[in-house]
């Protein structure tokens, strides 16, 4: 079986994120986002590769959206309403409550200030996000009989989630974007070890290794309030949910501690929304934050107030948190603008800007940025580039790895050159193999895939037992079942579970395979099958003589014997042995003694693993079915050697046996 | 499989579940009817004692104080005094109690109107008034008597081996109170889980019992129980409540699950919770076991208009085994049959100036019934003059709590954070600003100064034995204006209010039950694929037949049939569930299962397989063995021959590998002296090869070669050859 994954956006590349999967005939989306950085059609996915005719509801069996951020579900409504997308898409709660918000925030700045047209409306993003089914993280949700999907916490931003893909026994994992340090209000990622096939990851740190998250912190209220003291005013570019609440938490409790007085405002008129959803989605945030909350909600801020247009002319200093985040439109650019050839001024930059926008110019370094062919910003106040933004480095996406045991490793979401580093290291320290796909590029993973059979438990248990009998106790499976043998003489489906074998522990299985059309493949016990579907199994009992030269054994003895005399130790260690050693020079019976040499010799090499029974009367040996004699009647005894039957069912263990007699009986030992 | 139920019919569920070697736990509930038969304590005694900020404002309405005196602490112990005897005569046991409490569904039933419910206490044979005062009470040790402790009867652990519980699956925080007798005073030591909003509610509910019912002298329970009395006397010992340490090793002890989220243990067990429609965070249990699907089915609700999320029943599509509990019993208010009497009661006792109080916990239904109180009092325009008050240790952290599990919570109302808004109305009503609803730890302090009159207390006890009900009922309880409503539908109306019973307080029992009735569980049983086997608790059954085949207590009478089997379990008496499955789900690795070679016969294809099983990520494996594994399991394997043994066939056989003297003679299968399976016909053929002697005997199910070990091997081929072999 193959999986297939063909980037759409986010191939070698960050920003437009959009990942069509083929899993066990399945298609898959994941996520819908849009390229903030153009203006034309490369700013939405070329959704013409799933489909030139446009039907995109028979083609995809349904879409994921891995969190709010544009990058990732900005193109949903245009895929849903202008493309035609009819069918399900899924997100968790946070994520369909906070998405339409920033879509019509985004809508809004295209279309109201740049006037832009062909792009969708109002009215297209509600009628999007009704068709939108709300997922809750861990729960399994059936897409169809056998499209199976499960969510994950991903920390990066509320309600942010990495998906669990499986169809039968293939599976995937995408991540969207995650984090695996907890922030100050998110926690971790987090996924079971669900051992998928591929791990589609994102790599927008892949070659960082960030320093610690205190010391970041410490930095970057140190800059803020030396600019402050020395008058400036800071611009914080944010996106007005998540990163955003972070930095205010952590600038708010500052500023509560040094006691300062200088106004901290956060713009865009989202912020008692955004705070409000916050409260209403505290289950999403990090513990702390959850187990205080009925006490003090950490998002009642005192020190920040709303932003108004008309505080841009105030003196300073202050402290404006102004969205969109890159600087590409809005209050940002506006402040930016305005505040850009001050060099008392700050801003302080996200860790990472989509190219093309501003704000990857300003962080590039540009002192002389042009937004159009009239305007010109003469860049002079401070940068800073913060990276705050909350995505896994280098150690988190190679820990996620390790997580979920991934078999392979495909590598989004990134800059190409700094993922080609991490793909190599993902390979050598993992011995798994890695890709990273450039968009419109198909990779095929082959996967080996399982079978699910229905195990006869009672076969089960009968192998348990013969594990336990022959096996020595330190490598006994079984603890023991106290509380079977009191209270629960009357059941009789008394049958070991697997719940007394340890994962360590390996059990093995000898059965029939029963392949019955539309019935469950079934492993039963081969007798029983075979009896259950009238089938005669016919018994075959071979006997042979196996020959040997006595006397030639006997010389060999009598020398083993002074040995043994001389060490003052016998290897035949029961007392009965060793009276009858002291007869053996009377009544020689060579038959006997070669049963006795063929005796140790079987319990010495397969004695341990199966058990070898020894008749006390006769001499005689027994392993199942396999008997080994001395000569009864008169004409074997003329043709001499000991007799070695056995049923033809025990064929291979008689091979061993047998050749286990032959080297026992060989005078030349 | 068996199942035992430690709680009677009627309690909190607690069960033992055994299937195969796997001992399951469904829910660990506290017995509740015991509290009736305890002395009255006044709600946070034990910490709030030193609080003496009882204000004027509440002289006015405790009608029974003969005087109103100006020293409040004084008078404090002046009426407790005045209370301890009353304690005394209330701790007497009831012995009709049963009898009372039948009557008083009918009651309840029956009387729609305020009038009518003072009936409730006065009907019934039950007449405690002179003669039980003397009585004492024999269940309750002296000792606890004279210090007044509460002494718990914990569910009937004696006959389970605890140790070997692996599992306990908790459904509701109605079924959850004797989990930390469990988990800090045995040796249990297997894994719990339940909902997150299980857990949180469930812990607030042990926090109200230990604030209520906890032990109010210094010591530790731990000093006084002794494990192993516990669990040896569990079915008839008494204990103390447990504290609020144990609460919290307990509560971090159960791991959170969501609803379908899947749990794998042991190789061979699933778990999955499954909403119950009943409260938030409500589930029912779907459990799997190798191939065995069991679904547990505790307080469920398809009423669709409350705010839980809806009752989830795909976990009975495969089910072949169910097990109802918590079932609504006949004759109760649904809720919606009862709500407007609820609110119509409410409104009248607010229009006449009257407090009303409602003793219940702060979680389930009353978030709904908040609800349509408020909007029936806005409708009757008595809004602006009313005040909810909610006291109880728990009652901040509830409230605010179940406002933020919108995931929970019914589509309906999942909607109303996308606006964004509290999806319960009592979000809005504790706004500070609009300051119509309040919270309070307990009657004493901030709750007297803030009180504005009339007023609508919610708070517990339910069974009005101890917290701040007792008070309220002392202050408000003998004017006749006031109005106490039974909402709760597990409470015993009677035996709550027999220590109550001279006071003038109206009182309205509307219990309003939104679990599943038995019409109703036949109901959904019928909408999904019949399981095999339904075990409903006793009083579900109208009667046993004759053939021991049970009736059902529906309207339809419904009987088993010979797809879907009925039956009913009984506390302490063990029902036996038949065989179950005897298969195990297993995965085949596609290694071992290209090296398979199967064989047709007819429709159905065989193959012989060998392999080392193991369990990986929680699920079995079937792989190839390794190089050390397979030299055992050569010792192991039984090869097969299928088929008859044809002469012709075997001499042919023999021809062409160089045989050419054989000698074949027949017997006739006479009666041998030593040997008795010569008795049967036999062919012999006798020949010699390579110069060894060699016979082949050939009988109907055997054939038998004697021959060399040097031409073993040459023989070996001509006669598998008549076979088919594996
Ligand atoms: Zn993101």
């Amino acid at each position: 079986m193959t999986i297939q994954i063909v980037p759409l956006g986010a191939g070698q590349d960050v920003g437009r994120s959009c990942i069509l999967v083929t899993i066990g005939g399945k298609n898959i989306m994941l996520d819908c986002g849009m390229h903030m950085g153009f203006n034309d059609e490369r700013r939405f996915p070329d959704f013409s590769y799933i489909s030139k005719t446009g039907d995109f509801t028979e083609m995809l069996d349904c879409v994921i959206i891995s969190h709010f951020h544009l990058d990732h579900c900005g193109a949903l409504p245009f895929f849903t309403e202008m493309c035609g997308y009819d069918g399900n898409i899924y997100m968790t709660h946070p994520t369909k409550a906070i998405c339409p918000i920033l879509l019509e925030d985004y809508r809004k700045i295209t279309v109201d200030k740049k006037g832009e047209r062909n792009f969708f409306t109002s009215q297209d993003i509600k009628s999007c996000m009704k068709k939108v089914i709300a997922v809750n993280l861990h729960q399994t949700i059936m897409v169809d009989d056998d499209l199976e999907i499960c969510a994950y916490y991903a920390g990066h931003v509320l309600g942010a989630a990495m998906f669990y893909i499986r169809v039968g026994e293939e599976s995937l994992v995408y991540t969207g974007d995650y984090n695996m340090t907890p922030d100050r209000h998110l926690g971790s990622a987090w996924i079971d070890k669900v051992k998928p096939d591929v791990l589609i990851t994102e790599s927008t740190y892949a070659t960082t290794i960030r320093d610690s998250k205190r010391s970041r912190e410490r930095d970057f209220l140190k800059k803020v309030h030396d600019c402050v003291a020395g008058g400036g005013n800071v611009i914080i570019p944010v996106f007005a949910l998540g990163r955003a609440q972070e930095l205010c938490i952590l600038i708010e409790t500052y500023w509560d501690r040094m006691d300062l007085r200088v106004p901290i405002y956060f713009s865009a008129g989202l912020t008692e929304k955004a705070n409000h959803f916050y409260r209403l989605f505290i289950n999403w945030t990090n513990e702390k934050i959850k187990s205080t909350f009925v006490h003090r909600n950490m998002f009642d801020f005192k020190h920040i107030r709303a932003w108004d247009r008309a505080y841009i002319d105030n003196p300073g200093p202050m402290v404006v948190f102004a969205t969109p985040g890159m600087l590409h439109s809005g209050t940002s650019l506006e402040l930016f603008k305005k505040w850009a050839p001050d060099p008392k001024n700050m801003v302080i930059m996200p860790g990472f800007c989509v190219a093309g926008t501003i704000g990857s110019r300003v962080l590039a370094g540009e002192k002389h940025i042009k937004t159009d062919s009239f305007t010109t910003i003469d860049v002079n106040l401070q940068v800073k580039n913060l990276s705050f933004s909350a995505h896994a480095d280098a150690k988190g996406i190679m820990q996620l790895i390790r997580q979920c045991d991934a078999k392979n490793v495909v590598l989004v979401h990134g800059e190409k050159s700094s993922m080609g580093f991490l793909k190599s290291r993902i390979m050598t320290e993992f011995g798994i193999p890695c890709f990273d796909p450039a968009n419109g590029t198909t990779v095929s993973i082959e996967t080996s895939h399982v079978i699910p059979i229905e195990m006869s438990a009672s076969l089960l248990k009968q192998h348990l037992i013969r594990q336990t009998e022959t096996q020595d106790p330190g490598m006994t499976t079984s603890s023991s079942p106290e509380h079977s043998s009191s209270d629960d003489n009357s059941e009789q489906s008394d049958i070991k579970t697997p719940a007394e074998i340890r994962p360590s522990d390996k059990v093995l299985i000898q059965g029939m395979l029963v392949m019955d059309d539309g019935k469950p493949i079934r492993l039963e016990d081969a007798d029983e099958v075979l009896e259950k579907v009238g089938m005669a199994n016919h018994k075959v009992r071979f006997e042979v003589r196996k020959a040997y030269n006595a006397t030639a054994l006997r010389r060999a003895v009598e020398d083993a014997e002074s040995n043994e005399l001389q060490q003052g130790s016998t290897s035949m260690d029961t007392d009965k042995d060793e009276s009858q050693a002291g007869d053996l020079y009377q009544e020689w019976d060579s038959d006997r003694f070669a049963l006795k040499l063929v005796h140790i010799a079987l319990q010495r090499s397969i004695g341990k693993q199966i058990k070898v029974v020894r008749e006390l009367e006769d001499d005689s040996i027994e392993i199942r079915s396999v008997k080994i004699r001395a000569p009864t009647d008169k004409d074997e005894f003329e043709r001499g050697g000991l007799l070695v039957g056995w049923d033809y069912r025990d064929e291979d263990l008689a091979t061993r046996v047998l050749s286990i007699v032959t080297l026992a009986l060989s005078a030349n030992r | 499989m068996r199942l035992t139920s430690l709680l009677p019919d009627g309690e909190p569920n607690c069960l033992v579940f055994k299937v195969r070697q796997m001992l399951i736990m469904l829910d660990c509930g506290l017995g509740q009817e015991q509290l009736y038969a305890m002395p009255v304590r006044e709600g946070g005694l034990t910490e709030d004692h030193k609080d003496n900020s009882h204000n004027a404002t509440t002289a006015g309405s405790t009608a029974d104080n003969t005087t109103a005196g100006s020293k409040r602490k004084l008078q404090e112990t002046d009426i407790r005094q005045d209370w301890a005897s009353f304690l005394k005569a209330s701790s007497s046991q009831f012995p009709t109690k049963k009898m009372a409490r039948g009557s008083n569904s009918q009651t309840s039933h029956t009387s729609k109107t305020a009038s009518a419910t003072t009936e409730t206490t006065s009907s019934g044979p039950t007449s405690t008034a002179d003669g039980t005062i003397q009585g004492g009470n024999s269940n309750i040790p002296s000792k606890s008597m004279a210090t007044r402790e509460y002494m718990f009867k914990l569910p009937d652990f004696s006959g389970v081996d605890l140790k070997a519980i692996d599992v306990v699956l908790i459904s509701n925080y109605n079924h959850i109170l004797a989990l930390p007798y469990l988990t800090e005073y045995t040796d249990f030591q297997g894994r719990i889980f339940a909902t997150e909003p299980t857990i949180e509610f469930g812990r607030q509910l042990m926090i109200e019992f230990v604030t209520f019912f906890g032990t109010s002298v210094a010591s530790s329970p731990h000093e006084i129980i002794d494990r192993k009395e516990l669990v040896a006397r569990a079915g008839a010992g008494l204990y103390p409540a447990y504290t609020h340490a144990d609460i919290k090793a307990c509560i971090d002890k159960i791991q959170p699950v969501r609803f379908r989220e899947h749990i794998s243990l042991f190789g061979s067990l699933k778990l999955t919770a499954h909403s119950a429609g009943y409260c938030l965070g409500s589930s029912n249990w779907l459990i799997q076991i190798g191939t065995e699907n069991i679904a547990y089915v505790s307080s469920s609700s398809t009423q669709g208009n409350l705010h839980p999320d809806l009752f989830d029943g795909t976990l009975l599509e495969n089910a072949s085994t169910v097990v109802a509990t918590d079932l609504c019993p006949r004759g109760s208010f649904t809720y919606n049959t009862g709500v407007n009497l609820v609110c119509q009661s409410i409104a009248s006792t607010i229009a006449r100036k009257g407090n009303v109080l409602i003793p219940c916990t702060i979680s389930g239904f009353l978030f709904d019934l908040l609800e349509d109180v408020h909007l029936h009092l806005n409708r009757m325009g008595l809004i602006g003059q009313v005040q909810y008050s909610f006291i109880s240790p728990v009652a901040n952290t509830a409230l605010q709590y179940s406002n933020i599990l919108a995931e929970w919570m019914a589509p309906r109302k999942q909607e109303m954070v996308y606006i964004p808004e509290a999806p319960l109305l009592h979000g809005i009503l504790l706004d500070k600003e609009k300051g119509i609803a309040k919270h309070y730890k307990s009657v004493h302090g901030a709750f007297s100064s803030d009180l504005k009159l009339p007023c609508i207390v919610f708070g517990g006890h339910p069974s009005l034995r101890s917290g701040p009900m007792v008070n309220l009922l002392h202050m408000w309880g003998n004017k006749p204006t006031n109005t106490i409503v039974f909402i709760e539908p597990r409470m015993d109306v009677v035996a709550a209010m027999e220590p109550y019973e001279n006071l003038a307080i109206a009182q309205q029992a509307v219990q309003l039950d939104i679990r599943l009735s038995i019409d109703q569980l036949v109901e959904v049983m019928n909408k999904y694929r019949h399981p095999r086997h339904i075990l409903v608790p006793m009083r579900a059954i109208a009667s046993t037949l004759p053939d021991g085949t049970v009736e059902l207590a529906d309207v339809k009478r419904t009987i088993s049939t010979s797809s879907t089997r009925w039956s009913a379990y009984k506390v302490g008496e063990p029902v036996q569930l038949g065989m179950g499955s005897l298969y195990e789900s297993v995965l085949l690795s596609e290694e071992l299962a290209k090296s398979i070679l199967p064989q047709a016969f007819g429709s159905v294809s065989f193959a012989p397989i060998a392999g080392s099983l193991s369990i990986y990520n929680n699920q079995m494996q079937l792989k190839p063995a390794s190089v050390q594994g397979r030299q055992l399991l050569s010792l192991y394997t039984q090869r097969l021959l299928l088929g008859v043994m044809n002469l012709p066939h075997l001499l042919s056989g023999l021809t062409a590998i160089g045989v050419t003297n054989m000698d074949v003679s027949e017997s006739e299968g006479k009666e041998s002296k030593e040997d008795k399976e010569t008795g049967v016909p036999e062919i012999k053929v006798e020949f010699e090869l390579h110069g060894q002697a060699a016979t082949i005997i050939l009988r109907e199910k055997e054939t038998i070669v004697k021959c060399d070990d040097t031409i073993r091997s040459l023989l070996r081929e001509p006669i598998l050859k008549c076979f088919q072999s594996f």
